[in-house]
């Protein structure tokens, strides 16, 4: 075979020999085409699959299916996240629209209705026009898209930083709602056809899953032709047709059109259902003449579910689909053979054991050891002053998203309980089971550029933090790990250390992974992209009066708690500097009960867990229209610096509190008060309402200039 | 008290009106867009959501469904919120137009809102909300904004033609009915409703 | 010199344009028109100075690469590039 077309195709040498040994014969040209797509490391996982099998479980439900779950009562919650970054940075709006199809999919393919979705954003330099263009289309992309399918866009993440410039990453959640009993699986079984339902398959996306595994800097110009268009309307209506027939049982399985399109969709029914697939390519609904079949497989056409049907059901189906005015059509059949046939106007194209296309061979890249630095040298802490403060506040990794959050629907559904707010959770009301159901986003991409392990503990133990911070128990995590060029030993080792970090951060959680993501190739020519590990952690309440603010009440103390063991760290928001510093996981448990014991005596008022920005950070943000008064002078580090493990609670009895506090083994410091219009922090006093516009118009007004 | 919901395609309201008219015990039942209305119905929403997707216009498409052709005029009281406020403007059954907030953005929040002289709160979410008219409408003036964020002419955020018995409304009143979610001030809105019936 | 450039930006005809499949249905369910093939785009008027029809020219495409379309699934049209001499501008276009 002709090593030019291999290289087109990204496909090596040795996996030609693979598919030409597992065949015993040459793959024909067609068939090289269906290899390259499904031994991408979008759809194939090659290089982490085995560092993924040993994620814990704990808890989580169908997690070998398009999306896995937990079990809450009679029903379940099914989510998962996924990257859309490369497409995001060609075309930001569709990419990003796209995106949000794409996941919402996965949730919808197994008969969950989807009730809403989660964001975590990384862009450029926000003075860049670039990234000013990219993050613009993005939110719109999100916004446009999500409001329309009426699915709420309840919380997320928003960072800044010029490694992203080139690479952004847009990470996107779906969680949806299905009785536990009528979860379907994507298992094809044999004797059944095979029914395409949504949009007319075109050129557009075609090789989108080998592009999304290749690093962006490469033919940049060919690969634009790769993205894909946005169609929400189409979706709502896929969304409320494909509920209608999974619930009517019509179906007996069902996948969605994504990356890889066609060929990926019945790939995987085949090997999940241990049968066979014939498909007739000149039966696809196309809306472009002249198709080569490789490009009909291909396509990343949106808005198209796969379903496997008895024959019988075809009129009910058809029903369903005009009603909806969504095309359809029969497009293969399913057989006991295990075996994967294309045929285009009888004649036979293609023939692969299904196995042999889902199962892409592991490629295993011996991590370098990395050098893990434990100490970054931090200047020694200077005077706090007001200039430092507002370059904090301003810096719009920090500052308010409601620039962003505004644009989103995030009330559609009527389930809305907690809106997103600069916290990082969000909540809706499970009516079905009578409980709330919370998730947070975290990600620490320059801890974990620094020591992957910590830097992933970390973002575990945030991600709950926020969660018992506001009264809600972590459930599990979906995750999507953004790295590097695979074939780096770097980028494996930190891959490795990274899932190191979150499997025993989850172990002490007790809770488990349901799905997860993996977007390699992160990287591009002028900047460095730092390793980012995304996790969204669910979790639930079980009654509104069991919710922690996130406001402290005026005239109420606020003490500190947790890790209270000296630091120079660096906070990186406030001086650009920080290391690591390792979760106390003694102090984060009987923080977390602690904080569960008060709630239930009514003794909290409110509650922040104390990240960007520090213990200064976390006092801005849970303020709420009144200033503060220090009750002594602390150091810059004790207020700015950015050190795990630790709370800032708001009680408005502190001797009973720091009582219980004693009494858990908590240490614990008193801060001071809420009162007054000013921030005291007895070396500077600052207007709360001047920092606070400062923070409110920090993002719009960058856009301005 | 019989209610009907519009559903067109990509309505995104319809279940969550549905729930809300069920919350005051209404008899509730969906009308798909393509159906003609021959049924009674004391009240018929015309939903919030993206009918057809706000292609071309938001509303514009709709306005040709069999179901706001049919609509019981004067029969039934006409209700329409956000996108249903949208598809009633574009019919030219209530005055005036809603074009593009001035932010040229969606707009997604709580919404203060004057209702019988009183503040209320509301969620709001659209980016067509900018009810534009040239002079006072020759109706009701039900909802203003306090802070109109929109672009509104004289702040309105919901007129109501008594004449016409047609009442058409920005804010989602639906979505601010349970307790659970942290709003109830909607259920005046829909208090208001079953007193016009 | 004062130029008045009009500019058309449509979606490539690879793209799919949802926007026009919903305006074909609804122009053939209101019978208007059998099988109508509908294309959507957006139409820009753009008035600058330049020192001549050549640099006004290309300033406009410029402004139609860079800002107005994104070549990726967009192309744009430059209808027109015209002279209006110095005399005040037209706003007309600006909707107010």
């Amino acid at each position: 075979m002709n090593a030019e077309f291999l290289e087109k195709l990204n496909l090596t040498h040795e996996d030609y020999t693979y598919i030409e040994n597992s065949l015993r014969r040459e793959p024909n040209e067609l068939e090289l085409w269906l290899f390259s797509a499904m031994y991408s490391e979008h759809c194939g996982y090659r290089h982490s699959k085995k560092y993924l099998e040993k994620l814990p479980r704990t808890n989580s439900v169908f997690y070998n299916e398009n999306a896995g779950g937990i079990r809450i009562g009679e029903h379940a919650v099914l989510f998962k996240m996924e990257s859309h970054n490369h497409p995001s940075a060609v075309e930001p709006f569709n990419g990003a629209a796209t995106g949000i199809g794409g996941i919402v999919r996965d949730v919808l393919a197994m008969n969950a209705r989807p009730i809403l979705l989660v964001d975590s954003l990384k862009f450029g330099n926000l003075l860049d026009n670039k990234t000013k263009y990219i993050f613009e289309g993005v939110v719109e992309g999100i916004s446009s898209y999500g409001n329309c399918i009426g699915v709420p866009t309840l919380a997320g993440e928003c960072d800044f930083d010029e490694a992203y410039t080139d690479n952004p990453l847009v990470n996107v959640m779906a969680a949806g709602i299905v009785k536990y009993d009528e979860i379907k699986s994507a298992a094809a079984k044999p004797g059944r056809v095979i029914l395409l339902l949504g949009s007319a398959t075109m050129k557009d996306g075609i090789g989108g899953a080998s592009f999304a595994s290749k690093d962006l800097e490469e033919d940049n110009e060919e690969n634009k032709i790769s993205v894909q268009i946005a169609d929400p309307l189409m979706e709502k209506k896929l969304i409320e047709a494909t509920l209608e027939i999974l619930s009517a049982k019509l179906a007996d399985s069902c996948q969605d059109c994504g990356a890889a399109g066609i060929l990926s969709s019945t790939c995987e029914m085949a090997a999940k259902g241990g049968c066979g697939i014939e498909l007739y390519l000149d039966k696809v609904h196309v809306a472009q003449e002249n198709m080569l079949p490789y490009e009909i497989m291909l396509s990343e056409t949106q808005e198209r579910m796969m379903f496997c049907v008895s024959e019988e059901n075809l009129a009910g189906i058809r029903q369903i689909s005009d009603k909806y005015e969504i095309p359809f059509a029969v497009i293969g059949r399913t057989v006991e053979e295990r075996i994967y046939r294309l045929f285009s106007n009888g004649k036979l194209l293609a023939e692969v054991p299904p196995e042999l296309l889902s199962e892409a061979p592991f490629v295993f890249v011996e991590p370098a050891v990395l050098k893990i630095s434990d100490k970054v040298s931090v200047e020694a802490a200077g005077e706090i002053s007001e200039e430092k403060i507002i370059n904090l506040i301003s810096n719009p990794s920090f500052a308010s998203k409601e620039y962003i959050y505004s644009r989103y629907d995030y009330t559609v559904g009527a389930r809305t309980a907690i809106a997103p707010r600069d916290k990082g959770i969000g909540a809706v009301y499970i009516y079905e089971e009578d409980c709330y159901l919370g998730f947070a986003t975290e990600s620490k991409p320059y801890q974990v550029n620094l020591n992957p392990y910590a830097g992933a503990v970390n973002t575990v133990f945030d991600a709950a933090a926020k969660l018992v911070a506001s009264g809600f128990q972590p459930l599990g995590i979906t995750n999507c790990l953004n790295f590097a060029n695979p074939n780096q030993p770097e980028t494996m080792a930190q891959f490795e250390l990274v899932l190191e970090g979150m499997t025993d951060a989850l172990k002490k959680l007790n809770i488990g992974v349901v799905s997860g993501n993996v977007s390699f190739y992160n990287q591009t020519e002028n900047y460095f992209v730092y390793p980012t590990p995304v996790v969204s952690m669910a979790g639930i309440c079980d009654s509104r009066c069991h919710f922690i603010s996130a406001k402290f009440p005026v005239f109420h103390t606020l003490i500190l708690i947790g890790n209270l063991s000296e630091y120079n760290f660096g906070g990186l928001y406030y001086n650009q500097l920080y290391q690591t510093d390792e979760t106390n996981f003694a102090a984060e448990i009987q923080c977390s009960d602690v904080i569960r014991s008060l709630n239930q005596n009514k003794l909290i008022s409110a509650c922040i867990r104390v990240t960007k920005g520090g213990v200064f950070g976390a006092l801005f943000k849970g303020l709420d229209g009144y200033g503060f008064t220090a009750f002594e002078a602390m150091s810059e580090s004790a207020w700015f610096a950015e050190a795990q493990s630790r709370y800032l609670i708001s009680v408005s009895d502190a001797d009973k509190v720091c009582d219980i506090l004693r009494r858990h083994g908590v240490s614990y410091r008193i801060l001071g008060k809420v009162q007054g219009e000013q921030i005291n922090l007895g070396s500077v006093s600052l207007s709360y309402q001047k920092l606070y516009s400062v923070y409110q118009d920090a993002i719009p007004r960058i856009l301005s200039t | 008290m019989k209610a009907g919901i519009i559903v067109f395609p990509a309505t995104n309201c319809d279940a969550d009106t549905k729930r809300a008219c069920e919350f005051f015990g209404w008899d509730v039942e969906y009308i798909w867009h393509s159906e003609k209305i021959k049924k009674h119905y004391d009240v018929i929403f015309l939903p919030g959501g993206f009918s057809y997707g706000d292609y071309i216009s938001a509303g514009r498409i709709a306005k040709f469904s069999p179901a706001v052709e049919t609509l019981p005029l004067k029969e039934s009281l006409i209700v329409g919120i956000c996108n249903g406020f949208q598809i009633l403007c574009e019919t030219k059954l209530l005055p005036g137009a809603l074009t593009d907030n001035i932010s040229c953005r969606f707009l997604s929040e709580p919404a203060v809102l004057y209702f019988n002289n009183k503040e209320i709160v509301i969620p709001i979410a659209h980016f067509q909300g900018n009810y534009t008219i040239k002079k006072m409408p020759d109706c009701e003036i039900l909802l203003k904004y306090k802070n109109n964020k929109n672009g509104s002419d004289f702040d309105i955020a919901g007129i109501y033609d008594r004449e016409k018995r047609i009442i058409g409304m920005m804010p989602h009143p639906e979505r601010a009915v349970f307790q659970e979610t942290g709003f109830t001030d909607g259920r005046q809105i829909f208090e208001f409703i079953k007193n016009e019936c | 010199m004062h130029y008045s450039a009009r500019i058309l930006v449509t979606l490539k005809p690879e793209v799919k344009d949802s926007k026009a499949r919903v305006l074909e249905s609804v122009i053939e369910r209101k019978d208007f028109a059998q099988n109508p093939v509908c294309h959507t785009g957006k139409f820009y008027q753009i008035d600058i100075e330049s020192q001549n029809s050549v640099s006004a020219r290309h300033c406009v495409e410029q402004i139609a690469k860079e800002v107005l379309a994104n070549t990726v699934i967009e192309q744009y049209e430059i209808l027109s590039v015209e002279e209006t001499g110095n005399e005040s501008r037209d706003y007309s276009f600006s909707g107010n």
